[in-house]
Formats: structure tokens, C-alpha cells, sequence
């Protein structure tokens, strides 16, 4: 998984996080292929099983917040990797998300820590 | 004047409030031992004559909460705003009391300027810290007013630079809506301009 | 000009503790205040750290802002709502808790980056939050049950009994209202004194919450309208039958004797059943048939209990 080319989905309704996963995703490896989405909804019409490695899920959006997509992505798609990207990191929030198997990061992302879940 | 911050500064600071918020969100769980979840729904930079028809329009009159005064790269005033009733209303859902809203407690005022203590705090802390910029923060106080005193209160000059963050807290499947307002002084925007232009180039770069 | 001893004075008779740390936690500063009520003294309090002064139970929400403070400049308030034990201080002279909320700030000390905290005590306030708190709930309580007995009074039964009909007609559940009345109380009263009367009335009562309790759960109301008369409001009643099998049983517990300064009084009940929706489906009306079938109850012999007539 960690040399061939990573195709990563990245879903935050703010414009700046993207901009800085996608910064400091490239930072760790300039040749991932990294799509964008603001919503759930938008993320959910983009996707297809098997077109990503990785899927980075901003947990407060508007709409569908990250672990209901998270648990609709996994319906569609049992290989893909999903991490919970969020600033409110409170135990209730992040048990719900070990318990369905996803990973996890606090906001702000912290470069050591992305590089780390990338590589592994 | 409202156009001092450029669109890519308003969706950094926009980040940075969620951010802010979504911590004290975590914070405040750990007191209340219970699910906090804090959300940021709208963010508007506007003038006085604006922002006192925003909570004329908005908010009931009578409104109550707490502010502190903040200085450091950016300096001002800082605010949390309620409903009046409803202020007491997120105390006694945090720390669970039979007292109904009207009854008075010199306790829970305090406690509430605690609460918007622990949430100005993150927010400006936050905003200082990914910036990589120093801030310094007073003590909080608990106030009462109405949406024009409250105002004026906070903004001592007319030209003040004014950032309104609507807030939705919900606890215990309660929702409560209230307002964060930050005064900015003007005399500060340009260093808020150097501090944000910087963080941008660090991302694009 | 004041002098550094002017202001040093001044800080030796606030009314508030004031503790300076620097960012070690090291005491700088310990004023009278908190000297008095730790029984530590300034010079034996300087350059020792906080977490050893106060053996390490410092409550973490202080560490926290203690951290926060050095690190990153933030003025943070304390509240003892909030933090009940903050630090462990106690009154000097009971060894009582001593409640306090703490503010922490701050500021340049001895050219050193510092933490100011000031200490206040607010005993008196919790103290006399609780004496209002206990007040209010004691008005709360008188206004919606009877003194004697402790049982529900008449307007927080009508207020039950509203909701109950709405529930019912919600869930289209039926449920049932007894009215009690005690045989031979007057008697009592004559015969005895108030004093007996009214004892007997509160074993009654007590006897009426109790049944009703272990046959209904939490559920069910029991209330004194005044005088020998009480009601009882019987929300998981299936049918007739069931309300006429608890009143039956309700009798016999009545009907024992209550042990009175050597003498064994003796009273029954002649009980009144009317059910949700046949005999009424308002709170009025139910009142009304179920007053009557008690009526019915005495007429017939009392000690017993009777259904409602068309039940």
C-alpha cells in the first residue's frame, strides 16, 4: 500500500483545511492524487468503491457530519481507509469512531501525525 | 471598511474559529462529563450600525453573557451573547440544577463567566497559535444589557472592526444558539493582515 | 509617592488570598489571607513549589490553567461550581471545606514571566444558596401537598388528573380514580382528641402511599382533599375487575387497627371507583362518579368498596 500511487478523498466544507491537508499531503508525498469535496452529499456523488486508497472526513459539516458518511462510504466500499479529521476531540466522539473502525486526527493536523497514518 | 480582510483572510479566519470552537467543544465535555458538540454556522465581518441590527433582528432584547478584553497581535473585546433567559438555561443544563431561570444565584454567574471564559479562550488562543503570533487574554466579566448598550460597551470607537460568529451549542439533546462577537481594533487589522497573509503563503507554498 | 512597602501592605490586608507562582510554580508571593487559612506562613511557603505545598491534590482543571497561563498568556476564572475542591483548603477553626472559586492571571514578577492567583472565599454564598435552594423546594413542596400528611393536595391532584386524562386518551389506556373515605373518624376525633385524630389520619395515609407504591410502581397518585377524604388516582388498572381487587385489598389495610398510647383505634374506608372513559373522561366528571359510588360504598354498609354505577 505505501509505494504505489495513493488516491486520497478529501471532504471538509472549509476551503483553508483542504488547502492545508493538501499541503501538507503533499509534503510527505508529492505524487498522491488528492480530489476534493465540500459536503457529504457532494462526497457521496463522487464516489465509487475502489477509486480511493484513502479518505480524510471533516466531522462537522453542514449536512451529513463525518461518521454518518464515514458509515455510508463503508457500506459502499470495505477496503478503503477512513480517518476522522476534527477538532472537538471528546471521548464520545472518538470511541464512536474506533468503534467503526476509523482513524483518527485532531484539528489542527499536525504534520508528524498525517505522515505517520500516510506511510503506515 | 468591512472589506479590510480579503476573501481568502475570512475563510482562514472562518477555519480557525471552528477550530477554536471545536476545542473548547472538547474542553467543556470533560467538565460536564458529557457529549458537547459546538458548531460554527455562519461568520460575518460587519460595522456597529450592522451588527446592532443583526441582534435587533436576531436576539430578544434583553440579552445577557460575558466578555473579556484581549490584546497582543490582534486587541479588543471579546464576547459570548444570550438570550438573556436562556444564558442561565446553558449553566443549569451544564451543571444540572433544579433552580427554575428566574431565581437568582451569584454562583452560576459565575460559572457562566467561566463557560465563556474556557470558549473566548480557545477561540483567541487558536487563532494566536496557528498564526504563530502572541495574544494575552483578561479576566472574563458576566454582564446584562440590551443589544445597544451591550455594543457600545465592547466598542469604543465607531469604526471598529467587528467579527459576529453565530455558535450552536447542543448538550444533552438541547440546542441552544448563541453568539460570539469579537471587536477587533483597527489600529491591530494591520498586524491581523501581515499575520494572516503569512499562514496563507505557508499553505500555497 | 507610594512606597514598595505601601504596596506590599496592602496586599497583607486583602480580604482575598493572593498566591504569585512563577513558571516552575514556585511561590513568589503568599499573602496573610492564604497563610491563615493554609496555617502556612509566607517564609515557610516561598520557593517551595504549589503541587508541594499542597501535596499534590491540586485539582488538574488548575494545573491546566496554570499551564495555559505561563504557556500562553490566558487569564482564566475558576468557578466553584464548576470545581468543587480546587485546592484542598479548609476553614481553621471546624475543618469544614472552605469553598472557593480562583481567578488566575498573567504577569511580570520579580522579572519573571508569573501567575497570579486570587483565591476567594465563597462559603457564605454556597452556604446561603443551599439555605435558598432548601427553602424553595420546601415552598415548592407545601404548595402542592398536604402538611399533615405529606400526601398530594387538591391542585397538584387536578393537575394529575388532567394529564392523566390526556395520556389516556393518547394511549386510549383506561386508568382509575378512588375516592377513600374513612369510617368512623369523627369518632375518633370526638372520642380521642385532635391529636389522635390526626395521628391516625397520617398512619392511614402512610398506609395508602405504601399500598399504592407496591402495587403500581412509581406510577399513581394518592392525595388528601381535606378532612377524612383522600383519592387515589390508579393509572395501570386494565379493568373494572383490577380497580375492585386493589380497593378491596385497600379496605383490609385500612381497616387494621392503629396502635394509639396503648388504646387500638380502629377505622375503615368506604372506597368509590370510577374508570376512565365509562364513568367520566373529564377530571370533573370522574370526581364526580367516583364521590358518588363512594357514597354508594357507605349507604351499602361501609368497609367496602364499590364500582360506580353502569361500570
Amino acid at each position: 500500500m505505501s509505494n504505489a500511487t495513493k488516491r486520497i478523498l478529501l471532504v471538509d466544507d472549509s476551503r483553508i483545511a483542504r488547502l492545508t491537508l493538501e499541503h501538507l499531503i503533499k509534503l510527505t508525498d508529492d505524487s498522491a492524487e488528492i480530489t476534493q469535496a465540500t459536503k457529504g452529499d457532494e462526497a457521496l456523488a463522487i464516489f465509487q468503491p475502489g477509486s480511493f486508497d484513502l479518505a480524510l472526513l471533516d466531522f462537522n459539516m453542514p449536512g451529513i457530519d463525518g461518521l454518518e458518511l464515514a458509515r455510508l462510504i463503508r457500506e459502499q466500499d470495505s477496503e478503503i481507509r477512513l480517518v476522522l479529521v476534527t477538532a472537538n476531540i471528546q471521548d464520545s466522539i472518538i470511541t464512536r469512531a474506533q468503534s467503526m473502525g476509523l482513524d483518527f486526527l485532531g484539528k489542527p493536523v499536525d504534520a508528524e501525525q498525517l505522515t505517520s497514518l500516510l506511510k503506515s | 471598511m468591512i472589506n479590510i480582510l480579503n476573501q481568502d483572510q475570512q475563510d482562514i479566519i472562518v477555519e480557525l474559529m471552528n477550530i477554536g470552537v471545536g476545542r473548547a467543544a472538547s474542553s467543556l465535555s470533560k467538565l460536564v462529563y458529557d457529549e458537547v458538540l459546538l458548531s460554527v454556522p455562519k461568520i460575518d465581518f460587519v460595522d456597529i450600525q450592522t451588527a446592532e441590527t443583526c441582534f435587533a433582528d436576531l436576539l430578544p432584547t434583553a440579552l445577557a453573557g460575558v466578555t473579556q478584553a484581549f490584546d497582543g497581535f490582534i486587541s479588543g473585546r471579546a464576547a459570548l451573547i444570550f438570550p438573556e433567559e436562556r444564558s442561565l438555561e446553558l449553566v443549569r443544563l451544564i451543571v444540572g440544577h433544579e433552580l427554575s431561570a428566574s431565581e437568582i444565584s451569584e454562583l452560576e454567574q459565575d460559572t457562566l463567566a467561566e463557560l465563556g471564559n474556557i470558549l473566548l479562550n480557545s477561540c483567541l488562543a487558536t487563532l494566536a497559535n496557528i498564526l504563530h503570533r502572541e495574544i494575552q487574554t483578561a479576566l472574563p466579566e458576566a454582564y446584562k444589557g440590551n443589544c445597544h448598550n451591550i455594543l457600545r460597551q465592547l466598542c469604543d470607537r465607531d469604526d471598529s472592526l467587528i467579527m459576529l460568529v453565530q455558535v450552536d451549542f447542543s448538550l444533552r439533546q438541547r440546542e441552544l444558539h448563541g453568539y460570539l462577537a469579537f471587536i477587533i481594533d483597527l489600529h491591530s487589522a494591520s498586524g491581523f493582515h501581515d499575520a494572516l497573509d503569512e499562514y496563507f503563503e505557508k499553505l500555497l507554498s | 509617592m507610594p512606597l514598595q512597602q505601601d504596596f506590599k501592605n496592602l496586599i497583607n490586608l486583602l480580604d482575598t488570598g493572593i498566591i504569585v507562582v512563577n513558571a516552575a510554580r514556585e511561590i513568589l508571593l503568599w499573602n496573610p489571607f492564604i497563610a491563615r487559612i493554609t496555617g502556612i506562613n509566607e517564609s515557610q511557603a516561598l520557593n517551595r513549589t504549589l503541587e508541594d505545598i499542597f501535596n499534590f491534590s491540586i485539582d488538574p482543571a488548575l494545573t491546566e490553567a496554570l499551564q495555559q497561563c505561563s504557556e500562553m498568556n490566558l487569564s482564566r476564572r475558576l468557578s466553584h461550581q464548576l470545581h468543587p475542591a480546587l485546592l484542598p483548603l479548609f476553614q481553621s477553626n471546624t475543618k469544614e471545606p472552605l469553598h472557593h472559586s480562583i481567578l488566575v492571571q498573567p504577569v511580570v514578577y520579580q522579572q519573571q514571566s508569573s501567575c497570579l492567583l486570587q483565591i476567594s472565599d465563597v462559603t457564605c454564598t454556597v452556604r446561603r444558596e443551599q439555605h435558598l435552594r432548601a427553602a424553595m423546594e420546601q415552598v415548592r413542596h407545601l404548595a402542592h401537598h398536604d402538611s399533615l400528611t405529606g400526601l398530594a393536595n387538591r391542585t397538584l391532584l387536578t393537575l394529575e388528573l388532567q394529564k392523566q386524562c390526556d395520556l389516556a386518551e393518547k394511549n386510549q389506556q383506561p386508568f382509575a380514580l378512588l375516592f377513600v373515605d374513612l369510617d368512623g373518624f369523627k369518632l375518633v376525633n370526638d372520642r380521642y382528641g385532635h391529636e389522635a385524630g390526626d395521628f391516625v389520619l397520617k398512619i392511614l395515609a402512610d398506609r395508602l402511599k405504601n399500598t399504592l407504591a407496591d402495587y403500581s410502581k412509581d406510577s399513581g397518585l394518592a392525595a388528601r382533599l381535606g378532612g377524612d377524604e383522600m383519592v387515589v388516582l390508579l393509572p395501570t388498572i386494565i379493568n373494572s375487575d383490577q380497580a375492585l381487587e386493589f380497593a378491596d385489598y385497600l379496605c383490609s389495610v385500612l381497616a387494621k387497627t392503629v396502635d394509639w398510647q396503648e388504646q387500638k383505634l380502629q377505622v375503615g374506608a368506604s372506597i368509590g371507583i370510577a374508570l376512565w372513559p365509562q364513568q367520566g373522561a373529564s377530571p370533573q366528571a370522574l370526581m364526580k362518579s367516583a364521590d358518588n359510588a363512594m357514597y354508594l360504598a357507605k349507604a351499602h354498609g361501609k368497609g367496602q368498596a364499590m364500582r360506580a354505577l353502569n361500570t
